[in-house]
């Protein structure tokens, strides 16, 4: 059996310390989306922007991401849509102190993930996967994104992975919005019987509405089992083993992602 | 890409048909296990079914016994010979329809009350597909259920996700079905038709975990009973599934494979 197609297709991953100012983290996103195939749309030098390689399909699917710099600890993002519509926008901190901060990017045509393990705070934005449906079934919506804290690095509240900025609709007046009845299945079970571990997509939809999976991606134990940033292989469907890294996540489960 | 494993057995629909008495079933389940399932059932004691052991030595014993002309009980055992439950059905004076599906490792019977169609009921036992774990990971892997208690015959946790299933000290009921909750269409409105996911409970300590898939079985949108589907299995295969009776949700129904 091949991987399912959420583990498939290209994806990087870039570790990097002793960070002590966003700019650096904001530059280094940059780097990786354009070496991924996204093409930089920035119109605001102070806002750099990115939008994601063309997906299959003929509705002329869109998501672009915008990262700006509120202050040397504080980095926002924000997302649009097909239609150009815009996201809230949500942020995260990193420490500028001390021996600066330990980063994480995790990228790819269809997601960046950056996370910092000195503050154990990340921002992220993703087109779903909708396999079964086509590549771009989910024009309107199938978008995610969140941070950490609120906008210029507010309140941590709302935070990932329990909640997910999305709009809750395939339509065109969808609204966006920050929920936690977006993630599907948070609570299936992540051990056999014998006690092994076991992995689920991260995935998205509302109500009786399926979105999609986060790509590459997996559902994992929570910090108890496995700490956060451990490495720890996990089967991809085809008879391989890939390498993922929990990110986020509490006492319940983590959201761990693909590194190799 | 293959068909996955849940997928890959044996299956079997019988009826619709009017049963007046529920020796009807039992003969007609008879007929279909021992005589049109390939590879065979048994009957090692009389109106006790056995299925076909899989390639790790695992199979389940369904044993009938009628209580009166419309009451029947149904015990399911797994390969221990350890009871997993006692539940029943009953069908109307005047007579219900019946229809049953059977498989290797399923079994499913539908029992519709009509006219009166708001108490329809089912039995239904099999065991589990394991993967990814090998087919004899665990002794607990026999599920089965129905819609009424087993010695009062009153309606009693006739959930369609619910399934009594073994662990470590006895056996119980509870909410088993992963996912039967939201999420039963795309985003552009076609249903999304999902594997019959089950989950494992110890109640001591409370500990949740996967115990494997139903076979020839998948979760879909609940609507109109009776619809057949067909629904893709592997790229350029499909099969067609029949929704069931599926008791306890608005959302969600069984659909059990019929060709």
């Amino acid at each position: 059996m091949p991987k399912p197609s959420f583990l498939d297709g290209p994806f990087g991953y870039h570790a990097e310390s002793g960070i002590y100012d966003v700019t650096d983290v904001i530059t280094r996103i940059g780097v990786l989306l354009i070496a991924a195939g996204w093409t930089d749309i920035t119109s605001d030098p102070n806002k750099p922007a990115y939008r994601c390689p063309p997906v299959g399909g003929s509705l002329g699917k869109k998501f672009d991401v915008e990262f700006q710099r509120y202050s040397a600890a504080a980095i926002n993002l924000q997302v649009y849509d097909t239609l150009g519509r815009a996201s809230g926008v949500r942020s995260m901190l990193i420490s500028t102190t001390g021996v600066g901060s330990a980063m994480h990017y995790f990228y790819g045509p269809k997601h960046i993930v950056v996370a910092c393990q000195t503050t154990d705070e990340v921002l992220f934005a993703a087109m779903l996967d909708p396999y079964p449906q086509a590549e771009d079934a989910n024009i309107y919506g199938g978008q995610v994104m969140n941070g950490s804290r609120a906008v210029n690095g507010g309140t941590a509240s709302y935070s990932p992975p329990t909640y997910i900025g999305m709009r809750a609709a395939n339509d065109p007046s969808a609204i966006f919005s920050l929920s936690t009845n977006f993630v599907l299945w948070a609570s299936r079970p992540l051990r056999t019987i014998k006690m092994d571990y076991m992995f689920w997509p991260y995935e998205f939809g509302y109500m009786t509405w399926w979105g999609g999976r986060f790509p590459h991606a997996l559902i994992c134990v929570p910090t108890t089992d496995l700490p956060r940033f451990m490495s720890f292989q996990a089967p991809l469907g085809d008879g391989t083993n890939g390498t993922f890294k929990p990110i986020i996540g509490g006492s319940s489960w983590q959201v761990a992602l693909r590194v190799s | 890409m293959s068909v996955p494993a849940h997928l890959n057995s044996s299956y079997r629909t019988s009826g619709p048909f009017l049963v007046t008495d529920v020796g009807q079933i039992i003969a007609e389940f008879r007929n279909e296990v021992l005589n049109l399932n390939v590879p065979a059932w048994t009957e090692p004691e009389p109106n006790e079914f056995r299925s076909p052991a899989d390639a790790a030595g695992r199979f389940f014993t369904v044993c009938f016994s009628v209580v009166s002309a419309t009451q029947l009980r149904m015990e399911v055992r797994d390969g221990r010979n350890f009871s997993m439950c006692y539940r029943q059905v009953q069908i109307l004076a005047a007579g219900s329809i019946v229809e049953i599906f059977s498989g290797q490792f399923h079994m499913h019977m539908n029992v519709f009350m009509t006219p009166d169609t708001s108490n329809q009921e089912f039995l239904n036992a099999g065991i589990l597909d394991e993967s990814p774990m090998p087919l004899n990971y665990t002794p607990f892997h026999v599920y089965g259920h129905g819609s009424r208690q087993w010695t009062s015959g009153s309606i009693e946790n006739n959930y369609f996700n619910y399934a009594y299933m073994g662990h470590n000290s006895g056996y119980l009921t509870r909410d088993r079905i992963l996912d039967a909750e939201w999420a039963p269409y795309y985003c552009d409105g076609s249903p999304k038709f999902s594997p019959c996911m089950m989950w494992h409970y110890e109640p001591s300590p409370g500990i949740e975990t996967f115990a494997g898939r139903m076979y020839q079985h998948f979760i879909g949108p609940k609507n109109a009973n009776n619809q057949i589907v067909e629904i893709p299995i592997a790229p350029g295969v499909t099969g067609k599934f029949k929704q069931v009776i599926s008791p306890g949700s608005n959302n969600y129904a069984f659909y059990v494979r019929v060709g």
